[in-house]
């Protein structure tokens, strides 16, 4: 499902005066079955734009579209957002922060039941998605509340992909977590897209950008800001986006400079630069 | 002087599970600690100890010369200030300025003194501009920035960053950090000892302690870890990309030396045909 954003504006407390504009105006396009990456500084709005997609929040002005389904800011119009919600779902910041249930299967079982599955088969759902995730039955039956951070992380992970949804949005998911834990989370988030699922990930980190993303949508005090791939990006002018260039990024432009003949727009890994240097030779 | 003593000190959550075992460490006046180790390695829980919020099983923990127990914690606290992770977790005022005096008048400090110190410590962390604002209206960074304003105003002998950048942007990681530095500048007797996952923070204090399930691994000055990549790949720390670099050089043939900067490994590949 591509989702289509048209002349998006959310204002927060409007007519209030408090009221905080915090998209304005942004029309943008997510690929369907890619990952994208939306970056911006703290407050730039980039929480509230996934908010948007799964109906969360109702535009102030302008549309939102994911496949079929059209969010206006006419609520009467909006009566099939719980259909949309099981075809894009959202895994927050910290999600380790919503587990609630007693057990760690029961936790995950939650969503599909919502929707309408029995037990039987939302367990069933519910194991599925903890193996994708790599939790093994050793966990079913323990207190969430008692696994370590990356593994909370999994489990609250897993509660999404057991809804099965279409679209994947992921808020931060590595914050936090040491490299190892954060590997695990970034090969699942690979795995997922390659088995068909639209990945939206929002991050600070440019190194998952330059190795995972394939489509960057850079937010800046609600405005659209940057819209392409990383390589794009990272060779025009950031200094207004609180972005870290990548080393990898620089040391290829390095090698640019010094005359070695490399596509670094299809470069995303270590491995991939001297795969590229050995194919020259 | 020794700020910090810290002899064979065990700590479980349950029987079947210690967290940290037959700690020893002894950290100076003045010196900046980074902690470094996997989740669930014990850092977190260490200083927790340190602080009295949770009770040790055995072992001795000495803060300052007074040895932890329950007459001493309410002495050993008022000289160990802690900043933790999330910035909205430890926002207790209405305001930025009410919530710096919140740590004061716990400390019955009158209400003239308060206000100057209030102002001074605002501006120390370069808040004062934001005095009367609430925090939903600050970003991340500046909320803690306010919660080390909150930390430094009790005038504490150690200053304890848990996690304190890991959920902030790089702009106000950096705030952060450079904030950090400048206090060191300003007090060079204030000891901290700051927990981080990120390997280029870690590289900015005197010493690191690198923990692994429940025991120190290894306590050096952080270059020779930064140089030591085995250490590093067998604890799951973040590798430097440098290190990347010349591990993948010296595994293809390139004749690389540990001091080679980025430039001087570009031009061996590029010369290289």
């Amino acid at each position: 499902m591509p989702i289509k954003i048209n002349h998006l504006s959310y204002t927060y407390m409007k007519k209030t005066p408090n009221e905080v504009k915090a998209l304005d105006d942004v029309s943008l396009e997510i690929p369907d079955k890619k990952i994208t990456a939306i970056i911006g500084h703290t407050g730039s709005g980039k929480s509230t734009l996934i908010q948007t997609l799964n109906g969360l929040l109702t535009p102030t002005e302008g549309t939102v579209e994911v496949g079929d389904f059209v969010i206006t800011n006419n609520p009467k119009k909006n009566k099939k957002i719980k259909e949309l919600r099981k075809h894009i779902s959202i895994v927050f910041q910290f999600p380790e922060y919503q587990l609630f249930d007693e057990t760690v299967e029961k936790d995950v079982a939650f969503g599909p039941k919502n929707y309408g599955f029995k037990e039987e088969e939302a367990l069933k759902k519910a194991h599925e998605a903890l193996a994708k995730v790599g939790i093994d039955e050793s966990f079913y039956k323990r207190s969430p509340f008692e696994l370590s951070g990356g593994e909370k992380r999994r489990v609250a992970i897993a509660g999404i992909i057991a809804i099965d949804p279409d679209i994947l949005i992921l808020d931060e998911p590595t914050a936090g977590l040491d490299p190892h834990g954060s590997n695990i989370i970034l090969n699942l988030i690979s795995e997922l897209n390659k088995s068909g699922k639209t990945i939206i990930i929002v991050t600070h980190d440019m190194n998952i950008v330059m190795n995972y993303s394939d489509h960057v949508i850079v937010l800046s005090d609600g405005k659209l800001a940057f819209e392409g791939v990383s390589s794009d990006l990272f060779n025009g002018d950031v200094s207004n986006y609180s972005i870290e260039i990548p080393k990898l990024f620089q040391f290829c432009k390095l090698l640019e400079e010094k005359g070695a003949k490399i596509e670094i727009s299809k470069i995303r890994t270590i491995d991939d630069l001297f795969n590229q240097l050995k194919e020259r030779k | 002087m020794k700020n910090v003593v810290i002899k064979n000190l065990n700590y479980s959550y349950n029987e079947n599970t210690p967290v940290l075992k037959n700690i020893n460490l002894e950290i100076n006046q003045g010196e900046y600690v980074s902690i470094v180790g996997q989740n669930g390695c014990g850092k977190s829980t260490l200083c927790k100890l340190i602080i009295g919020l949770l009770e040790k099983d055995s072992g001795e923990i000495i803060v300052n010369g007074l040895s932890l127990n329950k007459d001493s914690i309410q002495e050993i606290r008022k000289k160990v200030a802690i900043v933790f992770q999330n910035p909205d977790n430890q926002f207790i005022g209405a305001t930025v300025e009410d919530d710096i005096a919140f740590s004061l008048e716990n400390n019955n400090i009158p209400r003239e003194k308060m206000i100057t110190l209030v102002k001074e410590y605002a501006t120390k962390v370069g808040m004062e501009d934001f005095l009367t604002k609430e925090p939903s209206y600050l970003s991340g960074g500046q909320k803690q920035r306010v919660a080390i304003a909150d930390a430094l105003v009790r005038n504490p002998e150690i200053l304890i960053l848990d996690e304190a950048t890991s959920m902030l942007d790089p702009a106000g990681k950096q705030e952060i950090l450079s904030l950090v530095n400048k206090m060191k500048l300003e007090n060079p007797n204030l000891t901290i000892i700051s927990i981080t996952h990120d390997i280029e923070e870690a590289y900015l204090g005197d010493r690191i302690v690198l923990l692994n399930e429940g025991e120190i691994v290894l306590t050096c000055r952080p270059d020779e870890l930064f140089k030591n990549s085995e250490l590093i790949n067998q604890y799951n720390l973040s590798v430097p990309f440098i290190v990347q670099l010349q591990k993948k050089c010296q595994e293809l043939g390139y004749q690389i030396n540990d001091e080679d900067t980025l430039e001087k490994i570009g031009e061996m590949i590029c010369q290289s045909k």
